[in-house]
């Protein structure tokens, strides 16, 4: 390995250097053409389709997920207009479930983990110093799952077969018996379906993060973010096989009788809320840990120095996804849990509030203890984070106490409660990321005065929205109801709930227009607009396609500053084993692959280039869910093959090149 | 406008600073105006429907909890807000110290809560165990089973019959069994107790005490369907001897119509689909799809409280049922005005 620096030493293993060159603290050497031929893209429709770029791929996640945000808040917004009123006639009831169940669906099945799967794919690679992703096709495929699995929840909606049972889909409800038509047939597949593109999401996550960091990136000098998309891949990992499984069960009880949850044959509906939930509680935080590792590195850069008690709050991180697979039963107080079982989960749901407050209070010692708070929009957003986040952290401490959560379950206090933590706890997060690495991404900048206005706008309207429904629950409104009565108490907070929705959506529409805007027009961004920590802002804005031309040598927990502080240049591996990684040769993608937890023995290996095997897969899946749907043979037999086929296709390429 | 005569549960002290909006807008006041709004209480009435107004010794526990938990998280919420806003206004030296930042987040992020969450925990294991203890001493068992979406209710004692509504006497700890003929539904009577869900295939128990006679209205609170969200009954607490005297007559089978009107509601709902899912006890109508008719011009509201029991709301109910509760299982039945008229004058008999 050739290491160019300029002074010594580094911390790698150091095999004899065979060359030394000075490195730019961009880490890109302008103008190396052959590392971007490489790596580039072919132009327009043919590039789009076959790329394995995880940056283009991870934009596509994030535009993907910030357009069923905008869809799934135009269901809420109807929701909240016929709840304006006691007796409204804006919908019928069954329209009303429909966008109810559509609602919860896309906010968390297509916006809230794809738009960290993007923020994840995007920046992982960066802030490691790796030129792409482990597993760059199955990165591709992920994301194609995604998008066709939103594509047929939707298609629903052409069928006029829309699910209607709850995003929770609680079976008897939604059996054949209770839930004819195809509507949860569209649910059920479709949640499975998705789950295929989490799950190998998140293993191309957990690779890359442990055998692609940079030489010297030891797992105590990897960025907090990186420690959040590696907690909630592993997460992931466990979790999402048991919604699989609730899904493909549930299918089966329905498509093929199977009396799985049939309590008059033998089986127990309530087995299906075990499954549900056990996927169901480790999903918030699932959404939630890599929300915090975006709040943890935006609020160290505007307070201008490092996060207090970084080994305490990776620990949390840690703690959390552990802790998160102890709780799923106070999902189901009501449902006649005996007194030990709620006795333990009750206790279990209270300690993982503590891991929170290790961050929250990490975050408050990072400002307290700061010389100068900026307050640009990312960092608004991270402050209005956490003053939602506290209030739905408190609420959620008060429904883990069981005979208080009795009396609130399913009804407007939970819906307060986990809109405060979702909004509050990854909604601001993501705008906060948005407006943090929008110039990274875009190499524009954001217009900052519409960046504080959508700002307030989203917070008054969070809680103008949310917070009177704290108290519309405790005074007796339950969830899931499409009308309620006069006279009840209820019209004055339901009321201000829906004012509040349109001033949450104008934030919204003003965020999108920023987005818009200054992506066409905005002023050219510098390479590093914020004063980061970590290697995405040694590159250019926006990178090039092969991110890093030489490798950096990391010795640092923030290796910007320390870099800028000490006044020098980064030392980076230009070369390993006489391959010159800078200007190399071949044809195929090389990149260094270190060891798992020092990262210090350095190797290169070969990763597939651009394929189109990712979508003819994704679509043969599609098909094959198709086929479920409509009973088809010959459809499911063109599915099959099509999925056989580009799987053994996988397999035949791509491979180690023939040197 | 509800025409049901509710009576108004007693107000705590608190709740006579009257109406005032949420001021949920602004961040630092979020906790204190949770504080403001909850003690204000609801504008208008909102009598027997609260789970912060209570009169039930399941829903008093859980309402002192409740208050207990939220000056708890308020001081919290606002001592932690303070600390950050004052934090990050103060321009000061930066400081490197770690020990110090450690010292920080350990005492506030773990030392902090595992302090207030161990009392917590304490509290709640008391209380279950308090909860488990009661259910153990009843001297009255009923039965509820939910329906998509009513609510029958058995007596097993004498075996009187009615529907969505659940009569108990003042003071007496019931013992409710709760099963479900088709879906999940979740009993609740927020003035009273905390919610159990009635699941298929299983048999839940909860325990009602009313403190106080009065009317509690209770709602389903599982998602059950189309019209979950008008499947309401209310819980009738009143005195032992009325009661008994409600129970007695609850038991009896149906009177006999007066008028030649209501014979003639008798003989049209006998012969037609009505008594395929309905029981008139006395009768040859023995459905067992819909609720027992037997004495509903007793009950103070029809279609799980959905509208008022009167002869303008029967006759829209028997009329077509579908245009009161879209998707409800009642199907529209083909009638004249004129049958309408007797079926319900009919049904105004059944005290």
């Amino acid at each position: 390995m050739t290491i160019a620096e300029p002074r010594p030493p580094s911390p790698t293993s150091t095999p004899a250097p065979e060359a030394a060159a000075v490195v730019p603290p961009e880490l890109t050497v302008a103008g190396d053409a052959p590392l971007a031929r490489q790596w580039e893209d072919r132009p327009g429709l043919p590039g789009f389709l076959t790329t394995v770029d995880h940056k283009r791929i991870g934009v596509r996640y994030i535009v993907t997920a910030f357009i069923f945000l905008l869809v799934g808040g135009v269901e809420a917004l109807f929701m909240r207009a016929q709840l304006a009123r006691p007796g409204g006639s804006v919908l019928g009831p069954d329209t009303y479930n429909q966008l109810m169940t559509m609602h919860g669906t896309t906010m968390v099945f297509l916006f809230n983990t794809p738009v960290f799967a993007g923020f994840g794919n995007y920046l992982v690679p960066l802030q490691i110093g790796a030129r792409d992703m482990a597993f760059p096709r199955l990165n591709a495929l992920s994301y194609w799952i995604y998008v066709l699995s939103g594509v047929f929840l939707y298609g629903s909606l052409a069928m006029r077969q829309v699910p209607d049972g709850g995003w929770f889909a609680y079976t008897p409800l939604t059996s054949s018996a209770y839930s004819p038509g195809k509507g949860m047939d569209f649910w059920a597949i479709g949640v499975t379906f998705l789950g295929i593109s989490t799950t190998v999401g998140a293993i191309n996550f957990i690779v890359t993060i442990m055998r692609m960091r940079a030489p010297g990136m030891s797992l105590n000098r990897m960025p907090i973010f990186c420690w959040g998309v590696l907690s909630m891949a592993g997460m992931i990992v466990f979790a999402v096989p048991s919604i699989t499984l609730a899904g493909l069960l549930l299918e089966s009880d329905r498509a093929f009788g199977m009396h799985l949850f049939d309590p008059a044959r033998g089986g127990n509906p309530v087995l299906y809320q075990h499954l549900f939930w056990f996927w169901g509680h480790p999903e918030v935080y699932i959404l939630f840990i890599p929300a915090t590792g975006i709040v943890s590195t935006v609020i160290p850069t505007f307070a201008g120095r490092r996060i207090a008690a970084y080994p305490l709050v990776v620990a949390a991180l840690v703690a959390t996804a552990f802790i998160s697979f102890g709780l799923w039963v106070h999902h189901m107080f009501a449902t006649g849990t005996p007194l030990l079982v709620a006795s333990f989960f009750s206790a279990a749901s209270m300690i993982v509030a503590i891991p929170s407050g290790v961050q929250i209070f990490a975050w408050i010692t990072t400002v307290w203890l700061a010389k100068r708070v900026r307050y640009e929009p990312p960092m608004l957003f991270a402050l209005g984070f956490i003053v939602i986040f506290v209030i739905g952290g408190m609420t959620g401490v008060m429904v883990a106490v069981v005979p208080f959560d009795q009396q609130v379950t399913d009804t407007y206090f939970v819906v307060a409660h986990f809109h405060y933590v979702l909004i509050g706890g990854t909604v601001f997060p993501a705008f906060a990321g948005f407006h943090f690495w929008f110039p990274k991404i875009t190499g524009r900048m954001l217009n900052p005065r519409l960046g504080r206005l959508s700002f307030w706008l989203m917070f008054v309207g969070t809680n103008l929205t949310i917070f009177p429904m704290h108290i519309l629950g405790l005074e007796g409104m339950p969830r899931r109801v499409y009308t309620y009565q006069d006279g009840l108490g209820w019209n004055v907070w339901n009321m201000l709930s829906s004012i509040g929705a349109l001033i949450l959506a104008a934030g919204v529409v003003v965020a999108g227009f920023d987005f818009w805007w200054a992506w066409r027009r905005g002023r050219p961004a510098p390479a590093d607009p914020w004063g980061g920590d970590s290697l995405e802002w040694g590159v250019p804005s926006p990178p090039p396609a092969y991110n890093v031309a030489a490798f950096p040598v990391v010795s640092d927990l923030h290796p910007m500053w320390q870099a800028r502080d000490e006044g020098r240049l980064m030392p980076a591996v230009v070369s390993v084993a006489g391959e010159d990684l800078v200007e190399p040769h071949g044809e195929h993608h090389r990149t260094l692959t270190t060891s798992a937890i020092d990262a210090s023995s350095v190797d290169v290996s070969s990763m597939p280039g651009p394929s189109h095997l990712p979508l003819v897969l994704a679509v043969g899946v599609l098909v094959l869910c198709v086929a479920l749907i409509s009973r088809n043979a010959m459809v499911g037999i063109a599915g099959g093959v099509l999925t056989a086929v580009s799987l053994i296709r996988w397999h035949d390429e791509g491979g180690e090149p023939v040197e | 406008m509800s025409p049901a005569p509710i009576r108004r549960a007693p107000r705590r002290a608190a709740d006579r600073a009257g109406a005032r909006p949420a001021r949920g807008t602004a961040a630092r006041s979020a906790t204190v105006a949770l504080l403001v709004a909850l003690a204000a209480g609801a504008p208008g009435c909102s009598g027997g429907h609260s789970a912060l107004r209570t009169e039930g010794t399941g829903a008093d526990r859980a309402a002192w909890l409740g208050w207990g938990m939220i000056a708890v998280a308020s001081v919290i919420t606002v001592g932690v807000l303070t600390a950050f806003v004052v934090g990050s206004l103060r321009d000061r030296p930066g400081v490197e110290d770690e020990r110090r930042e450690r010292r920080w987040v350990i005492g506030g992020g773990i030392v902090m809560p595992a302090v207030v969450l161990s009392v917590l925990s304490g509290l709640t294991v008391a209380t279950l165990r308090a909860q488990d203890t009661s259910a153990r001493r009843t001297r009255l068992r009923i039965e509820v089973t939910g329906y998509q979406y009513w609510w029958a209710v058995r007596y097993p004692s004498n075996g009187a019959v009615t529907a969505n509504e659940i009569h108990v006497p003042v003071g007496t700890a019931v013992d409710v069994d709760l099963r479900s003929r088709d879906v999940i539904h979740s009993l609740w009577v927020p003035s009273l107790a905390g919610k159990t869900d009635l699941i298929p295939g299983q048999v839940n128990h909860m325990v009602l005490q009313a403190r106080r006679a009065g009317r509690y209205r209770g709602q389903c609170a599982e998602f059950c369907g189309a019209q979950h969200a008008n499947m309401a009954f209310v819980v009738v607490a009143e005195p032992p001897a009325t009661f008994d005297r409600w129970r007695r007559a609850q038991a009896r089978t149906a009177a006999e119509p007066r008028n030649a009107q209501a014979q003639e509601g008798r003989r049209i709902l006998l012969a037609q689909p009505c008594a395929a899912c309905h029981t008139i006890r006395g009768t040859s109508a023995r459905g067992t799809v819909g609720p027992d008719l037997t004495h509903v011009a007793s009950r103070q509201r029809i279609a799980a409280g959905t509208l008022a029991n009167d002869t303008a709301s029967l006759t829209r109910w028997v009329r077509n049922a579908q245009e009161v509760k879209p998707g409800a299982l009642m199907p529209p039945i083909d009638l004249t005005p004129g049958e309408v008229r007797s079926i319900v004058a009919y049904l105004r008999e059944l005290r």
